[in-house]
């Protein structure tokens, strides 16, 4: 009979044990430790029971064995028991197993034992360190036992462990980047090892259009690619403020009216605008946002801010035609591509990031009147002065009100009204926890993230929840991946409203909780003074929050046949459900003329989403005698997008604190519930051809084929395709011998990938049942649009010569770009005589032209891998214009109205930022989207303190007259670009990045409404600029930068309004963008001891400086925000 | 062999997705109607045209701003001074911004409802063999009637003075098909020689109209062919027609087109008698051609209700009021219709026409008179050839409403003028009916019987909205 090898037997088996043992020998008197003891030609059962007696231990043997075996000569003196037994049991064929707690020792047959030890050595545990050839520790690495499906990844310091190995197996060591290793146990349980770096690695970087990869140096197209370490080096907020920084043709546009709304998602361009004037309907994208591919499948704008960018593993920026046409009529406006971490083999990894940012909100370029200012330039202005000076009645009225404004300036009111709404400070937290384990066969993931986002805004919020998880299936030549994600937000807009109208707000008014600051009627009418307290209006119960959810599953599956070809399958599905919920209290101004029943308002509107997308691709892949290569992708995609939206409003609210929609007493006047539907489909067929000659020459070829139910009924397909060609000089034997060259690669491509990111059904006539109403007859139908079947689809020639090099040693790298890219025609929605029955028109007509070119450099300084010091410094720079042609006048009504857009007849919208900004916009040919016209100005006459302006002929007047406007400046910066630094010692970290930009020109808001174009009403009832007071003209021979103070004597017609180009103005600016400071715990031996694999912690800044010669207000609606963030990231 | 699977099943995919593909994206939109669908059957066509009966009765067009304002304004029936929002238009001052609005929704609601018409015009005789009965001829000629009423008035207001030498300047643009390109300007003369064409046409196509058989109440058997009255029928084409012969001043062709009204069965137009007119202040039974705005209380809170701040109310002079009517069994005077307000807010009569009647089946005022038969009595009186005549039809009217007969007159054109007045407050004629007969000066509405305003080109013919003009070139 056999023992159990275990070493503590249970109580059960050990009553077995003593029912088959035949002698048993317990003695409880003795306590000895020690043996000693003489015997000669003794039975070892004599041995076992003398030795039990002076240790107290119980012995168990096998009788039948025991017996037949010689008896022992021993001398043993103050020996221990293991010495004893060890010398009694030396020539035997015995062993012992001594078990302390249960004071028992086990005799079994040395055969017995021999058996179990070598079961035990078939499989051993091997565990070991892996390093660069710097010494330092490499996490990541995959280590796995040759054949089988075992493996494990190394964790942050470079170790790994791997059990039940066999001692005869090898182990693969692979890293991307490294040389792959093999290793043969030959039954070592420790192996350290050291990988190679790859010669020229950096070729073997991939990059991934979202539909097939392929290595950098065989590819022709442009695309960077980010890792998400360097996105998370940058900063910590989202992808695209990161990326912002990083690419240097990816420009974020500044939004001077939402400020640093969280709420409000960013505008961006990849290489220019592709359209001008597009229609948006309610579920069109912005027709110049760039595509957003996450993990393979087309994603939405909010979804790439909620995602985690912890989670990121890299992200491709697909800029010309040759890396986009793939997506064929959606590529134009360039491709994101984002992929986010599969999970790593191995034990159970669990990291975890906690992030949080303090923001600022950014006052400084606001120049308000302090109480005592504002009433003095009002006194300036007469306006406390009537026209008719003997009128007694009036002028006593108006002094009143003077006098109770000084008094209210006296006695120290100077209300700053501009801090009721700003929390100077909010702080947003990110919490992200991520785990991730299993084998090559099997791999998990789990994850989720939870951050609030406060704006800077009182009561406006953002916070977003999101949860992933991710399932790999591998059993050999095929695979399986299913990953599913869920994102929620809850967006609240501030209840203070717009930011602009505390900007506004008077400083001699206290702040109190009246519903008007000022109220009375003067003697006259016109001039009625009704001042609302911002306050009051705030106190009242208001809402507006946008509540999200997003339910994402992918599932992606490939089978590889062999080393070159292999098929896959991917097919998406996506719910979302939005939900916008807004009350209005029915005490607010906005209902001040509204009778009862029609006074508050309840808006409930919900859009609900179901999208899908599938693919299914084969790739083929094979080099002959390493001299051709040849690559084909042909594949099928469909896709299907369908949103649905329903709501309703109801008013007559009590004034009471709560709304709910039940306590509506109806709905708005003629108000009838809304519903809108829309589905999008589209169908494709695309096909990537890429062949190579001893990797130096390389032709790439895409050609989709797009069907898609928005086109129009007569061109319900559209052709996209492109060729690229590349040559890295570098594999060519006369540059084999330049030893500081690298990689050299030229390359080229021409393509014209489409733009669909307009309605749909813009090519069908539809009608819809008029709203509410019906007669005897029932129902009617009225036109909704009038399609146009004829409408061509807008397209793109993308053209684009680039360069990449890398010198010296890889120190040094370079990605310049020039490119052109011509849409035409383009799709214009314009005005039309309103006898056709409809007041738009949709037309292809005029093309625009994008030039431009991108340099990025980077350049490795320092570079000493012993102490892990590093020095690298990078810049880059863009320039770029867009001209329009082929126009005619086909746009003069437009231009002609743009023109006519403030006057002095229509207060009501002459400074409003959007009208301005319209007003400065006009279309022609030859002109840039971003060119602003206005009356070219001379400046003030010093003699009257009147504008001089130059006519058309270049003649000087003192008459403002729109026909002389022309182009004083264009708003896109001549050039811009970044400079960048990043220092790393040891476990610190500094990386630092700033933008430039040069000569650009900007409408100065403050300096056209708040100094100058002041009317009565507003002179009275707002706020104004500090420089209305000092440096408008006041006598003769000022040399001021403004025209004289104005007379707003009541009674006399105020002077009309000009847009001059005194108001546009020339920028140049240099801003800190980002600035991270990092430290690395790797050398610390505590966190071993607390149980951590790695630590880090970080912090940010964005936008830590702003350097501009330009003193304008930015932010008009919110305002802007300055950020500092810290990070702490562990795994364990 | 698993190769051979595999292309296999690829190549049919290839198939099946080019085969499925045009299906698959043939998306039809759920929350409109396309155009193909919808004039895939008679209901779809049916349909249109009720959408452009809704339109019309709307607040926008005839059941308020096109009707009972903008040329009953024009026409000073209203006392329109001071802080008036109308106070511009009234004074003619189509420069004022406020109301050259009022003029541009006139135009584009009215070009907006042609376009709609033409949509069905355009589709109508490809679609022929969708319809049963009759219902071909009604649909297309009640939209071709529509479409030159919608066109008629526009050049009404929009177009020269017609009794005078501009006749044959450039009027507005004609659109027998809906285009997206505007469509040229026309001038006076051949603008109307295209609507007379079209109206012609509109009375051949309702030869068989039921209510010539069956009477107002129409042909039962279907809710389309019922209620002709509320509909573009046979007699109000007729009416519309002798409408257009007197404005070319075409008096016999105009005699004759209104005969077929004057000599319809007498059940089938009566005026109102006095009992009629508490449950009925709109005086239906005579009217040709109403439409329905089961909101029409909506307007008359905007326009008539006392509730209104003071100047925003549309009412006449007092002194205006009794010297039109000084018959007070004239029902047109009728205080189901003038009024001093019930609350006593006011000590002027306010205009009770359009306001609410409110029955156990909820408001049934809702009915807004487009055309009627006093108006073909009016014209025959206009266009017959001698006075007697003339006063014999004057007179028929006058007897229906209630008023003194006039027995002789040296003012004629003075009489029917006052008549015009009485007849057709907040029905919009009055400022067309000056215009026709291109009268030199016209009553203020704003001052005392008496006191006058100077007419003329200026002031008659509306200038076109700047949309229009800008975008339209060359303009007339």
């Amino acid at each position: 009979m056999n023992f159990s090898p275990t070493k503590m037997l249970s109580v059960m088996k050990m009553t077995v044990t003593l029912l088959l043992v035949t002698v048993m020998q317990v003695s409880a008197s003795s306590y000895a430790q020690s043996v000693t003891m003489t015997a000669h030609k003794m039975p070892l059962e004599r041995v076992f029971s003398t030795i039990g007696k002076q240790t107290g231990y119980a012995f168990f043997w096998d009788q039948q064995v025991v017996r037949n075996l010689q008896p022992v000569d021993v001398t043993l003196h103050n020996a221990s028991l293991n010495e004893a037994l060890k010398i009694c049991l030396a020539n035997q064929p015995l062993t012992f197993e001594l078990a302390e707690t249960d004071k028992s020792v086990f005799i079994r047959t040395r055969a017995a034992e021999r058996r179990i030890t070598e079961d035990q050595q078939q499989l051993i545990t091997i565990t070991g360190r892996v390093t660069d050839d710097g010494k330092e520790p490499l996490a990541g690495v995959t280590v796995t036992v040759k054949g089988t499906g075992k493996g494990a990844a190394t964790s942050g310091d470079g170790t790994y462990s791997i059990a039940n190995v066999d001692p005869k197996a090898v182990l693969i060591f692979s890293m991307m980047g490294f040389q792959t290793h093999e290793m043969q146990v030959n039954g070592r349980a420790q192996i350290n090892i050291t990988l190679a770096k790859k010669v020229q690695n950096m070729n073997e970087v991939m990059i991934t259009t979202g539909i097939f990869t392929r290595k950098k140096e065989s590819f022709t197209g442009d695309a960077a690619v980010y890792s998400g370490e360097q996105l998370r080096t940058v900063g910590n907020q989202n992808v695209i403020q990161s990326l912002r920084s990083l690419d240097p043709a990816f420009i974020l546009m500044d939004n001077n009216l939402a400020g640093s709304n969280p709420n409000v998602m960013p505008n961006m361009s990849i290489r220019g605008k592709t359209s001008i004037i597009g229609t948006v309907d309610k579920f069109a994208r912005d027709p110049n946002q760039p595509l957003f591919i996450i993990d393979g499948f087309e994603s939405s704008i909010e979804n790439v801010m909620a995602l985690d960018m912890n989670r990121v593993a890299n992200v491709t920026i697909l800029k010309d035609a040759s890396s986009t046409a793939i997506y064929g009529s959606k590529g134009a406006n360039g491709v994101i591509v984002i992929d986010t971490k599969l999970p790593r083999a191995g034990k159970m990894n669990l990291s975890a990031v906690y992030d949080n940012t303090f923001y600022f909100a950014d006052l400084r370029d606001y120049n308000m009147m302090n109480a005592a200012e504002k009433l003095e330039f009002e006194r300036l202005t007469n306006v406390y002065t009537p026209k008719d000076a003997s009128n007694t009645l009036m002028w006593n009225s108006m002094n009143e009100r003077y006098n109770k404004n000084l008094n209210n300036v006296l006695s120290g009111v100077n209300t700053y009204w501009m801090g009721y709404p700003i929390r100077p400070t909010t702080l947003a937290n990110s919490y992200s926890l991520q785990a991730d384990g299993g084998d090559t066969k099997f791999r998990y993931a789990v994850g989720g993230r939870y951050s609030t986002l406060p704006g800077v805004m009182k009561g406006s919020n953002r916070n977003t929840a999101s949860g992933n998880l991710d399932l790999i299936y591998r059993p050999g030549k095929f695979s399986f991946t299913n990953r599913t994600s869920l994102t929620t937000f809850t967006a609240d807009e501030s209840p203070y409203g717009s930011f602009s109208d505390w900007v506004k707000a008077v400083p001699y008014y206290k702040p109190t909780n009246d519903k008007y600051l000022d109220y009375g009627i003067s003697p006259y009418a016109g001039d009625t003074i009704l001042v609302y307290n911002p306050i009051y209006q705030l106190n009242l119960p208001k809402m507006d929050r946008t509540r999200n959810v997003n339910l994402r599953n992918n599932i992606s599956a490939y089978y590889q046949f062999n080393d070159h070809l292999r098929i896959d399958g991917r097919a998406s599905i996506t719910y979302s459900n939005q939900q916008h919920e807004i009350y209005q209290s029915p005490q607010m101004k906005d209902f001040d003329k509204k009778e009862a029943s029609q006074k508050g308002l309840y808006k409930n509107s919900t859009d609900r989403g179901l999208s899908y997308e599938a693919y299914l691709q084969a790739s083929y892949g094979k080099m002959w005698h390493n001299i051709h290569e040849l690559n084909l992708v042909p594949g099928f995609n469909v896709a299907s997008n369908s949103i649905s939206s329903d709501g309703y409003s109801a008013t007559g609210f009590p004034a009471i604190d709560k709304i709910y929609p039940g306590f509506a007493s109806g709905y708005p006047t003629a108000g009838v519930p809304d519903y809108a539907r829309s589905v999008n489909r589209s169908a494709s067929f695309f096909l990537n051809g890429y062949y190579g000659y001893k990797r130096r020459y390389m032709v790439d070829a895409i050609y989709r084929k797009d069907g898609s139910s928005i086109f129009g009924s007569s061109v319900n397909h559209t052709n996209t395709w492109t060729l690229g060609l590349s040559w890295n000089l570098h594999n060519e034997s006369f540059f084999k011998n330049i030893g500081w060259v690298n990689f050299l690669k030229l390359r080229g491509s021409i393509g014209n990938p489409g733009n669909q990111n307009f309605s749909s059904y813009n090519s069908f006539t539809t009608m819809v049942y008029n709203r509410g109403v019906v007669n005897s007859f029932g129902l009617g139908s009225n036109v909704y649009s009038w399609g146009n079947s004829d409408l061509a689809w807008q397209k793109t020639l993308m053209k684009t010569l680039g360069v990449d090099a890398r010198l010296l040693d890889e120190r040094i790298s370079i990605n310049a770009n020039v490119y052109n890219n011509l849409t035409d025609p383009m799709i214009i929605s314009i005005d039309n005589a309103p006898s056709t029955g409809s007041s738009k028109i949709m037309y292809n007509i005029g093309n625009s032209r994008v030039k431009g070119y991108d340099v990025a450099v980077s350049a490795t300084v320092l570079n000493n891998t012993k102490e892990r010091f590093y020095v690298r410094i990078s810049a880059s720079t863009k320039k770029e214009t867009t001209t329009y042609g082929g126009l005619g006048n086909i746009l003069d009504q437009l231009n002609k109205s743009n023109a006519g857009l403030i006057n002095s007849n229509n207060k009501d919208n002459y400074h409003s930022y959007a009208t301005i900004a319209q007003n400065l916009e006009r279309y022609m040919d030859g002109g840039h989207p971003n060119d602003l016209w206005a009356v070219r100005s001379m400046g003030v006459d010093p003699g009257t303190g009147k504008e001089l302006y130059l006519d058309k002929n270049g003649n000087l007047t003192y008459t403002y007259d729109a026909v002389n406007v022309v182009n004083v400046g264009n708003s896109y910066p001549k050039m811009q670009g970044t400079v960048g630094v990043a220092v790393q010692y040891k476990g610190f970290g500094l990386n630092t990045i700033m933008r430039y930009k040069w000569k650009s020109y900007q409408f100065n808001n403050a300096l056209f409404g708040k100094v100058e174009n002041l009317t009565r009403q507003q002179v009275m009832g707002e706020n104004l600029d500090k420089r209305a007071l000092y440096n408008r003209w006041k006598t003769t021979g000022d040399k001021a930068e403004f025209t004289n103070i104005p007379d707003f004597r009541y009674g006399v017609s105020t002077k009309d309004i000009s847009m001059s180009s005194r108001f546009i103005q020339e920028e140049s600016s240099f801003a800190g963008e980002s600035l991270s400071l990092s430290y690395d715990f790797y050398a610390n031996k505590f966190i071993k001891k607390v149980g951590l694999q790695s630590l880090s912690v970080s912090a940010y800044m964005n936008d830590f400086f702003y350097l501009s010669n330009l003193r304008r207000e930015r932010g008009i609606d919110y305002p802007y925000a300055r950020s500092c963030s810290f990070k702490v990231m562990a795994a364990f | 062999m698993k190769k051979v699977i595999i292309y296999f099943s690829l190549l049919a995919g290839t198939l099946l997705t080019m085969a499925s593909c045009k299906k698959y994206l043939d998306v039809r939109p759920e929350d409109k109607i396309l155009k193909d669908e919808a004039f895939s059957k008679e209901s779809g066509f049916m349909t249109q045209l009720n959408g452009v009966y809704l339109n019309m009765s709307s607040y926008e067009m005839y059941g308020g701003k096109m009707h009972m304002v903008i040329p009953d304004v024009l026409g000073q029936l209203y006392n329109t001074n001071g802080n008036s929002p109308y106070n511009n238009m009234s004074r003619y001052a189509y420069t004022d911004e406020k109301t050259k609005t009022f003029f541009a929704d006139y135009w584009s609601n009215a070009y907006g409802s042609i376009a709609n018409l033409n949509l069905i015009l355009d589709n109508i005789d490809k679609a022929k063999n969708v319809f049963t009965n009759n219902n071909y001829n009604l649909v297309k000629g009640e939209a071709l009637a529509l479409r030159t009423f919608l066109h008629f008035d526009l050049m009404r207001l929009f177009g020269p003075i017609y009794a005078s030498t501009d006749s044959s300047t450039m009027s507005i643009p004609y659109y027998s098909y809906r285009s997206p390109m505007a469509r040229p300007y026309l001038k006076g003369n051949d603008m109307m020689d295209s609507l007379q064409r079209d109206i012609t046409l509109a009375a051949t196509l309702l030869a068989n109209d039921p209510v010539l058989k069956y009477g107002p109440g129409g042909d039962s058997t279907s809710n389309f062919t019922s209620y002709r009255k509320f509909r573009m029928n046979y007699y109000a084409v007729k009416a519309l027609q002798a409408r257009m012969y007197l404005y070319r001043l075409d008096k016999v062709n105009a005699l004759a087109a209104v005969q077929d009204v004057l000599n319809a069965p007498a059940a089938y137009f009566p005026f109102n008698t006095g009992g009629s007119i508490p449950g009925d202040p709109v005086l239906s039974q005579d009217c040709l051609f109403m439409l329905e705005n089961y909101k029409l209380e909506d307007s008359y809170n905007k326009l008539f209700a006392t509730t209104l701040f003071e100047w925003n109310i549309l009412m006449p002079r007092t002194d205006a009021l009794t010297s039109l009517f000084n018959q007070s069994a004239d029902v047109r005077i009728s205080p189901y219709r003038w009024n001093l307000p019930s609350d006593g807010s006011r000590t002027e009569k306010v205009f009770y026409k359009y306001s609410p009647i409110i029955t156990s089946q909820g408001n049934k005022n809702v009915r807004i008179p487009i055309m009627r038969a006093a108006e073909c009595y009016l014209i025959a009186a206009e266009a017959a050839a001698d006075r007697p005549t003339q006063l014999q039809y004057l007179n028929k009217l006058k007897a229906a409403r209630g008023a003194d007969l006039i027995v002789s007159t040296n003012d004629f054109t003075g009489e029917i003028t006052k008549e015009y007045r009485r007849e057709f407050y907040g029905e919009g004629q009055m400022f067309f009916y000056y215009k026709r007969i291109n009268a030199a000066n016209i009553q203020d509405g704003t001052a005392a019987t008496g006191t006058v305003i100077a007419m003329g080109k200026a002031k008659f013919v509306v200038p076109l909205p700047d949309a229009e003009r800008q975008i339209h070139l060359p303009n007339p």
